[in-house]
């Protein structure tokens, strides 16, 4: 077997399981789940928020921390 | 990110754009550090939800949901500087990306209401398909379920001090994209419809109802049209922002 075509065929398979796990991901939506607003200025302190309340909205969610 | 939510409100975009910031399960002491000066909402995650894991976000990660929650983006903010004018505007062209209304049909209604409620395209704007008298299209237009007969578009009508006048205000539920007053008009008896001389102003700013249907809370305040002995009718059409 020539390595080189090997090699490809990994390369292609691996790019091939990439795609199908982004497609896989993008097809279905997220996990839901429930935390309040912990910051006082925001209109919704206090609110149990969720991803679902963003339906019909484009949503963006930043993971930073408060450090 | 703050900055960037202020920009997007700003802008004339489909499908609204909402930011929100979640903390690493073990930070919650410095909440405070994190919220001042700004109003996003700030999201605590909790070792028994562990958010993060779930969703596979990696630190300082923002991941863009589409209209129906999947995954639309990742924009890292380790990997790529929001002070970087070039990486700024790449986050929010992402964003702007996934709030775009796809109408592949043409039909005024927007893909991904017609396929979250009918599961295909093939329903038309003027057809009804709960029988409750409200096409399609007005459904999409008030947030309304078009499969439940008892889920209809309706206003609020209050009458609030205004001085010496009563005013009106009605007050209903619009989707997201931003809408303006496009006409208004009186009549006497539902007939001869003129334009109005004092259009309705804003009564409050816009409400984002947060209720998993996109829309917003609007109340428009009728002075002239409660002026004592006014009798009749009006309507109003809202369009777009062009």
């Amino acid at each position: 077997m020539n390595p080189l075509s090997s090699g490809a065929a990994r390369v292609s398979l691996a790019l091939l399981m990439a795609v199908m796990t982004a497609f896989a991901r993008a097809a279905t939506p997220e996990a839901d789940w429930r935390l309040p607003d912990e910051n006082p200025n925001s209109p919704r302190f206090h609110a149990s928020v969720s991803p679902r309340d963003y339906v019909f909205q484009v949503s963006a969610f930043y993971f930073g921390s408060a450090e | 990110m703050n900055d960037l939510q202020k920009e997007l409100r700003a802008e004339r975009v489909g499908f609204n754009i909402e930011i929100l910031g979640i903390n690493r399960t073990n930070y919650a002491s410095f909440n405070a550090t994190a919220t001042a000066g700004r109003n996003l909402p700030w999201l605590q995650d909790r070792f028994d939800l562990a958010v993060a894991e779930k969703w596979k976000a990696t630190y300082r990660d923002v991941r863009i949901l589409d209209p129906v929650n999947r995954l639309s983006g990742v924009f890292n903010l380790t990997s790529q500087n929001l002070l970087l004018p070039t990486h700024y505007t790449a986050l929010k062209k992402l964003l702007l990306e996934a709030a775009k209304v796809v109408d592949s049909d043409g039909d005024r209604l927007p893909d991904l209401w017609e396929e979250k409620h009918f599961g295909n395209l093939t329903p038309g704007p003027n057809e009804d398909a709960d029988h409750d008298g409200v096409s399609n299209l007005a459904e999409w237009a008030h947030g309304t379920s078009p499969l439940n007969s008892s889920s209809r578009p309706s206003v609020r009508l209050t009458v609030v001090k205004n001085g010496a006048l009563n005013s009106l205000v009605a007050t209903f539920r619009r989707p997201a994209p931003a809408m303006s007053l496009a006409s208004y008009e009186l009549s006497p008896q539902l007939g001869d419809w003129q334009p109005g001389l004092k259009r309705p102003v804003l009564a409050a700013p816009d409400a984002n109802l947060f209720d998993g249907t996109g829309c917003f809370e609007t109340s428009f305040r009728f002075d002239a049209a409660a002026e004592p002995g006014t009798q009749g009718f009006f309507r109003i059409t809202l369009a777009p922002v062009p």
